[in-house]
């Protein structure tokens, strides 16, 4: 009696197999949807396999009919679709890697890092390789500052991943926290080689520069910085790493520009200052420094520098 | 730049990943100061071995029988009110340290110890490193007092839970402290082990509220959970470190820029001739 309860029960909660089960009243629609999938039609994945459908999918695919209809509803927005689809999914197939980590990956992209985290450890512990797990723990570990961990799940990501420049960058990135230039300088390169970023771009400055090769890096520098010349953020970093090269009249030049789009831009202002100090202008310079300590709110870590160099030239900063 | 090690029993293993977050980042960590656990993860820092090496070290020794802490000691200690030894703890150290004095250590390190009978910090700055870091986290109540130069000493978080003014007086200008304090409203003490822990945590979170206020930076570790002598969570305490430090890493750089700042500035007050 207690095992036919449970058998009912557990025939129950499998509902979409039930079909299977008592016989199928039409075609499996398994292969159709898989290719719709792999063509990135996921519209008609969707469509395809509405719960009814589902129903009719043999045992042996069902797992990865779960697992294409929560990512179709993930990449069409349905992310409370999504969800549901996951949940279900794991439930039914609690040692299905590629589901848990799916699942995982969901979450880890909605931000909730917490409950990802656990999900992907589930799916490495059945399956040490799959990648998007590895990707998933390398992503949250390097996020939480353990460099060493993510480093190894990247290098296990990236043995299916390699054609993922993304990977390759954050890689490269992980590896530059480490302090392992060459091994890092490699893997931008490898990311810039399969796709050109204006952020990859920097990042291969970043630890060029790191590696002690400041011309080689401003070099970089200035292609990212031709590829986005919006990005202000970039220009003020040539800027600063031109006065560290004492390159002054190129830093100005690179400054100015900056400061003609953004007046106000306190770092632009205390470059400009430390670069007019250099050449003797100190007038100009208390101007520009008085300007950028006031910004304490848009920058407190420049305004406090400019107010300690007011202090240091004898004008103490207004407050 | 110094880093001052609070003590804190199991839960100051946080510091190694405190120490790890700081290597990561590339501060340049001249001196090295510490108190209780503190002391034994400084000294092997300031030994040389890089904080990601010692992390797993401490995460592959059984932290709790080198220190004699095991279920039967304590038992003991109850029963029979006769004090655990640490002299474990020294020669733990020592094997790890090749018998190192301070004067060999390639980091300046001091760790402080509170002298039984005076109440004075005693601030260990020579000698053999091992005896000094078993007196300084040798637990009031639980370790015999050491004998050391006919002074009877005890762990020095009684005394000195931050040692701050200990990294100063190594010669470091900015001190970052790295701080485990307990939360002891949580804990409801049933023995009488428990109850003198329960004191000593009240009394070091009242002199670590001091204390903080004299470090230039503080990051200060959750505890989360991780009770006095529960040195197999050695793994979970560093990790926390890790995760606090990282979360306050580039406040900690600005804090240091701005503090160095008049010393790596060029003197601005002359006038320069125009390049």
């Amino acid at each position: 009696m207690r095992f036919s309860l449970l058998m009912l029960a557990a025939l129950t909660a499998a509902a979409p197999a039930k079909a299977w089960w008592f016989g199928r009243q039409g075609p499996d629609p398994y292969k159709k949807t898989a290719a719709a999938y792999e063509s990135g039609r996921y519209a008609e994945v969707i469509q395809d396999l509405s719960s009814d459908s589902l129903q009719l999918v043999s045992p042996r695919h069902l797992a990865r009919a779960y697992e294409y209809l929560a990512e179709s509803y993930a990449r069409t927005g349905r992310l409370t679709d999504a969800l549901g689809t996951y949940q279900l999914g794991v439930k039914l197939f609690p040692k299905d890697a590629r589901l848990l980590a799916g699942f995982g990956e969901l979450l880890h992209q909605a931000g909730l890092n917490e409950q990802a985290k656990p999900l992907f450890d589930e799916a490495l512990a059945l399956n040490p390789n799959n990648p998007q797990a590895n990707l998933g723990v390398a992503e949250i570990d390097a996020a939480l500052g353990f460099y060493r961990r993510g480093r190894t799940h990247y290098f296990k990501a990236l043995e299916t991943m390699n054609n993922n420049p993304a990977v390759w960058a954050e890689y490269a990135e992980v590896l530059w926290r480490l302090k392992d230039y060459p091994t890092a300088e490699d893997a931008a390169q490898e990311s810039l080689s399969l796709s050109s970023s204006t952020q990859t771009e920097v990042l291969l400055a970043f630890i060029q520069r790191s590696d002690g090769r400041l011309r080689q890096a401003l070099g970089t520098l200035g292609r990212a910085a031709a590829q986005s010349p919006e990005r202000t953020d970039i220009a003020l970093a040539r800027a600063l790493w031109m006065m560290e090269a004492r390159q002054w009249n190129k830093s100005l030049a690179v400054d100015q520009a900056v400061l003609d789009q953004f007046p106000q831009n306190p770092l632009g202002l205390w470059i400009r200052a430390s670069i007019l100090l250099q050449k003797g202008r100190r007038r100009e310079a208390t101007a520009d420094l008085t300007a950028a300590a006031q910004a304490q709110e848009e920058s407190p870590f420049v305004a406090a520098v400019a107010a300690k160099m007011l202090a240091r030239l004898g004008t103490p900063a207004a407050q | 730049m110094g880093v001052a090690l609070s003590a804190g029993s199991a839960r100051g293993l946080a510091h190694v990943g405190v120490l790890q977050a700081l290597d990561d980042a590339g501060f340049p960590i001249d001196v090295v100061a510490g108190t209780s656990i503190g002391s034994v993860i400084g000294a092997l820092y300031a030994s040389g071995i890089p904080a990601a090496k010692e992390k797993k070290l401490l995460e592959n020794v059984d932290l709790g029988s080198i220190a004699n802490l095991g279920t039967f000691s304590l038992l003991r200690l109850v029963i029979s009110d006769r004090l655990i030894s640490s002299r474990g703890v020294a020669a733990a150290l020592n094997r790890y340290l090749a018998g190192k004095q301070f004067e060999d250590l390639p980091k300046r390190f001091a760790c402080v110890s509170m002298d039984l009978d005076s109440g004075e910090a005693i601030l260990f700055r020579q000698g053999n490193v091992g005896d000094a870091v078993r007196a300084s986290m040798n637990l009031p109540g639980v370790f015999a007092p050491v004998e050391y130069r006919q002074r009877y000493l005890v762990d020095g978080g009684v005394v000195d839970y931050i040692p701050v003014d200990a990294a100063r007086i190594l010669g470091a200008q900015w001190v970052l402290a790295s701080v485990t304090e307990p939360d002891y409203t949580l804990a409801r003490p049933k023995s009488a082990l428990q109850n003198l822990d329960q004191v000593i945590d009240i009394r070091s979170s009242l002199m670590a509220d001091a204390q903080e206020k004299i470090a230039n930076f503080v990051i200060a570790s959750g505890s989360d959970g991780i009770g006095t002598f529960q040195f197999d969570r050695a793994s979970e305490a560093a990790d926390t470190g890790i995760v606090t430090a990282h979360k306050r890493i580039g406040d900690a750089e600005e804090n240091l820029i701005l503090f160095a700042l008049n010393d790596i500035m060029p003197d601005l007050s002359a006038k320069r001739p125009r390049p």
